[in-house]
């Protein structure tokens, strides 16, 4: 009998992930988007909740009426107008909707972080009261999984159902192709707000149902929230019973498997894979599926649309002024200067990610990953204990360890080979959260762990020095993979990936050792990081800083090298001048804000000084009236029938 | 001789709809090969199954003389099998001239680690001239430092074509390479084909423009519905049959 009791309680996490699951995907097949920002919609309505029933004490009832009700589906139609639908109308590539959501996600995270703290509250409250329901047999289950069960089935069977009726059908002639059901009359935006409207109701619901399990913190609960993508992984983004089904297996046997005992390292081990069998899940099923079924077909799955393409001339002598405003700090008063330690580090990490999602195309939303694997594999370098190797002395621990990682980047870009775009996207997230939850949370990876800056740069100020001058080699190496040869075959590889094969280009090599490349960078930075602050703190490097980071380096600039340290220079002063979660909430409304800000704010702000100064336009003919005109791909179509021969169009029947 | 591209029985299908059945095809040095078919005959699949862009389910291809199946089209485009593609694919964010380097760069492997410390390499020279002399060849020198991006499609149809004579190509894949071209354009094209053909290319193309083919080609193949239909010499092809018909009649 205990395995079925366990079986009830495990239904009640899965049936929690299974509802999350449904959010997103309708909201995807309704829209298109990929909406990373559930996870941090479930956690700003459970912090909703907490706040009108624990500080304003409106009644329980009332409260979570209100926000599932209004709140909830406002949200998802206020942002369906703001951000999404002007994305729609520019014929935004995939990247750049992803790029939006995340931008949503790190407003909440950061208008959560300014208005409840990072601390943990355990207080939320709990919308279906704490009750077991005795079942014939005399299992127990809990009120609140059968109320999570019967949502689920709700709206399982609307989706069955309303797939059938008239309406249905239009919404899916709109999914299936946007443009021509426009044509028809059909409207496209109300579609797409209803997904947007559900999605957000559906997370929300599941973030008020998770949090009387959880502690409730704006990062840690939208974590665990993201976690449960892994079930429309499984669904591949299609099925909402496989997503359910998913949720609720993931769910059971993660109570069932409370009940092996082990003992030793196997033991902890286990309790590592129990209490994170959503993170193994993802894991599994993004290294098992082999394609998710994306709508609107995968081919434009880079970055190159939020590149700087090439527009305007590079601004010449452009790191002299890098170059003094990076040694003011040598100035600073002593905490300012420790502030200021961060800047380079983190700066070489923003650098990895120009390297693999701005230079290649790559999407990488992992390198949080292999900072936090540099830090740590740097300090136990430096102290001797990283099992099978000798103590390395001194300042070539910051060379030995990048390449230590390296194999790891090598393994994170396999699976890069063949995927693009949004599955690699949440690929690469995946492989941060493992490594997050399997090494930096393992009190068996990090206890005991001493970071100290090498002996002879122990000095603040000798230890910034050394920083800058890893900068400064960061950047040499970062050159030759933007110019030359290898930097052409790179931008080659994120402009058209079938034009750099026809062209000769071995891409999956290149894949992998532009993978290789950044995640030596990104462990660098990381090993920076944690010698700066004197401790490895697996906060730092949480996944969901690494989305952060992503997110900077796009509103910075995807490819601009420059724009990765003002970034991480404006990041450090933000954190250190303003309370915490301002740097993140500036910078997801750049984010969001991108649309206007074409290649990013340097490129901008450089567009708007030319402008300004009235310089005569880059060289060449004056632009084609192409430009100007972006073709929807039914547009295309008919522009490739005009463009046929007569003697082929004009004798079709 | 053993002719520069030759495809026996290459078949394949998506969704378990047969797009491609049983195809041979043989190309010559020095030939213009040109397929004819109604739009949806596979011509562009099957293309596809040739250039490596895709596996094909069955059949084999041989390039001067070795087997090649299963080969990637990276690996195809070194040995010397050209393509271009129908919906363009050069790179928008770079320059023409440094399109078609891309190309002459990478006709060869080289090391990536070299590129990584900065050393120079040692086929850049090589490039640029090879690059040098397909944009005169083509009349590109002009726009030559022009982002692709912003090019009219008639343009980028040759940027297309360049890039693929820079990998110094004995096979060359053209897919509607004509199409978006003005007349004047066209006529160039006409004679830039024959000068190809002259320096002892094979040219397989894609091609709706009939009096094109009647000029140009020195064999035909009509596809329809996956399979060759008809293949042989223009004038006896497209004299013997209804092809007008074929190609745009109930048949299609
Ligand atoms: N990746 C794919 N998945 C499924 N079906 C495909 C795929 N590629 C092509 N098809 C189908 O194969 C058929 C043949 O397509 P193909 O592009 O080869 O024709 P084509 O002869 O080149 O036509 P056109 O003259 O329009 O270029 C079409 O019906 C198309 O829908
Ligand atoms: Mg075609």
């Amino acid at each position: 009998m205990l395995t079925l009791e366990l079986a009830l309680a495990g239904l009640g996490i899965g049936s929690i992930a299974g509802l999350s699951g449904l959010g997103l995907l309708v909201t995807y097949r309704l829209t298109g988007v990929f909406n990373l920002a559930f996870g941090a919609i479930a956690m700003g309505v459970a912090y909703l909740l907490w706040q009108e029933v624990r500080i304003w004490h409106w009644p329980l009832a009332l409260a979570a009426l209100f926000d599932l009700v209004v709140v909830c589906p406002a949200f998802g139609v206020l942002i369906e107008r703001l951000v999404f639908r002007p994305l729609q109308r520019r014929v935004a590539t995939p990247a750049e909707r992803l790029v939006a959501s995340l931008g949503v996600l790190i407003v909440l995270l950061g208008a959560a972080t300014l208005t409840w703290g990072a601390q943990a509250r355990l207080d939320a409250p709990s919308l279906v009261p704490y009750r077991q329901l005795r079942l014939p047999g005399g299992a127990k289950l809990p009120l609140g999984t059968v109320v999570g069960l019967a949502v689920i089935t709700v709206v399982v069977l609307g989706l069955a159902i309303g797939r059938r009726t008239s309406l249905g059908l239009q919404v899916r002639a709109v999914v299936e192709r946007r443009e021509l059901a426009q044509l028809q009359g059909l409207d496209a935006n109300r579609v797409a707000a209803l997904g947007w409207a559900l999605g957000s109701t559906l997370a929300g619901v599941a973030g008020v149902l998770m949090a009387p399990t959880l502690r409730l913190q704006p990062f840690g609960f939208t974590l665990v929230m993201l976690e449960t993508m892994a079930v429309v992984v499984v669904a591949r983004l299609t099925s909402p019973v496989r997503a359910v089904v998913g949720g609720l297996f993931v769910g059971v046997a993660q109570a069932e498997l409370t009940r092996v005992h082990l003992q030793g390292h196997a033991r902890a081990l286990l309790e590592a894979v129990t209490s994170n069998l959503f993170v193994v899940a993802l894991l599994a099923a993004v290294l098992v599926v082999r394609r998710l079924d994306e709508a609107g077909g995968t081919d434009a799955g880079t970055t190159a649309r939020l590149a700087t393409r090439g527009e305007l001339p590079p601004v010449r002598g452009w790191w002299m002024l890098a170059a003094l405003a990076l040694a003011a700090p040598l100035l600073f008063g002593a905490p300012d200067r420790r502030a200021a330690l961060a800047v380079p580090a983190l700066a070489i990490v923003l650098v990895s990610i120009v390297v693999v999602s701005g230079y290649s195309g790559q999407i990488s939303l992992g390198q949080a990953g292999f900072a936090g694997l540099g830090a740590l594999v740097a300090a136990r370098l430096a102290a001797g204990t990283l099992p099978g190797l000798p103590r390395i002395p001194g300042v070539a621990v910051l060379v030995v360890a990048p390449l230590l990682v390296v194999p790891v980047g090598v393994l994170m870009g396999w699976p890069a080979i063949r995927r693009r775009g949004l599955f690699l996207a949440i690929t690469t997230f995946a492989l941060s959260v493992a490594m997050s939850r399997f090494v930096f949370e393992q009190p068996a990876a990090t206890s005991g762990v001493l970071v100290h800056p090498p002996d002879a740069f122990g000095s603040d100020n000798n230890f910034y020095v050394l920083e800058l001058l890893c900068l400064a080699v960061a950047f040499a190496i970062v050159r030759n993979l933007h110019h030359g040869r290898l930097g052409r075959a790179l931008i080659a590889v994120r402009d058209d990936e079938a034009g750099a094969l026809a062209c000769g280009v071995d891409v999956r090599r290149l894949k992998l050792f532009v993978f290789a490349a950044s995640s030596a960078l990104a462990a660098l930075g990381g090993a920076l990081l944690a010698m700066g602050t004197r401790a490895f703190d697996p906060v730092a490097f949480d996944p969901i800083r690494g989305l952060i980071w992503f997110a900077a380096v796009v509103v910075f600039g995807i490819d601009s090298a420059p724009g990765a340290v003002i970034g991480a220079g404006l990041l450090i002063a933000l954190d250190t001048s303003l309370p915490s979660g301002t740097s993140t909430l500036v910078i997801g409304c750049a984010a969001l804000l991108l649309g206007r800000l074409p290649g990013g704010l340097l490129h901008s702000a450089h567009r708007l000084l030319e402008r300004l100064l009235r310089r005569p336009a880059p060289s060449g003919p004056p632009p084609t009236p192409s430009r100007a005109i972006r073709l929807t791909s039914a547009g295309r179509a008919v522009a490739r029938s005009i463009h046929r021969p007569p003697a082929a169009g004009g004798s079709a029947p | 001789m053993s002719p520069a591209l030759e495809a026996r029985g290459v078949s394949k299908s998506y969704d378990g709809v047969l797009i491609v059945d049983h195809v041979d095809l043989v190309a010559e040095v020095g030939r213009i090969t040109v397929i004819i078919g109604p739009n949806g005959a596979g011509k562009t699949t099957l293309f596809n199954c040739l250039s490596g862009v895709e596996p094909a389910d069955a059949g084999a291809v041989w390039h001067r003389g070795d087997e090649v199946t299963g080969w990637s089209s990276d690996a195809l485009a070194r040995r010397g099998l050209a393509r271009t593609f129908q919906r363009s694919s050069v790179f928008p964010t770079l320059s023409v001239a440094d399109n078609l380097r891309i190309a002459a760069e990478n006709h060869r492997r080289r090391g990536i680690l070299r590129g990584l410390a900065g050393l120079p390499d040692p086929g850049g020279r090589r490039a640029v001239v090879v690059v040098g002399a397909v944009l005169a060849d083509l009349g590109l020198t002009d726009v030559a430092e022009v982002r692709a991006g912003v090019l009219p499609s008639g343009t980028l149809r040759l940027v297309e074509l360049g890039r693929a004579l820079c990998g110094e190509p004995d096979t060359l894949l053209l897919d509607e390479p004509a199409s978006g071209l003005d007349d004047t354009e066209t006529e160039e094209f006409h004679q830039l084909l024959h000068r190809l053909a002259a320096r002892d290319l094979a040219v397989v193309m894609v091609e709706h423009d009939l009096a094109l083919v009647h000029e140009a080609a020195d064999v035909v193949y009509v596809m329809v519905s996956g399979s060759v239909a008809a293949s042989g010499p223009p004038g006896e092809v497209l004299g013997r049959i209804d092809v007008r018909s074929l190609l745009f009649g109930r048949t299609a």
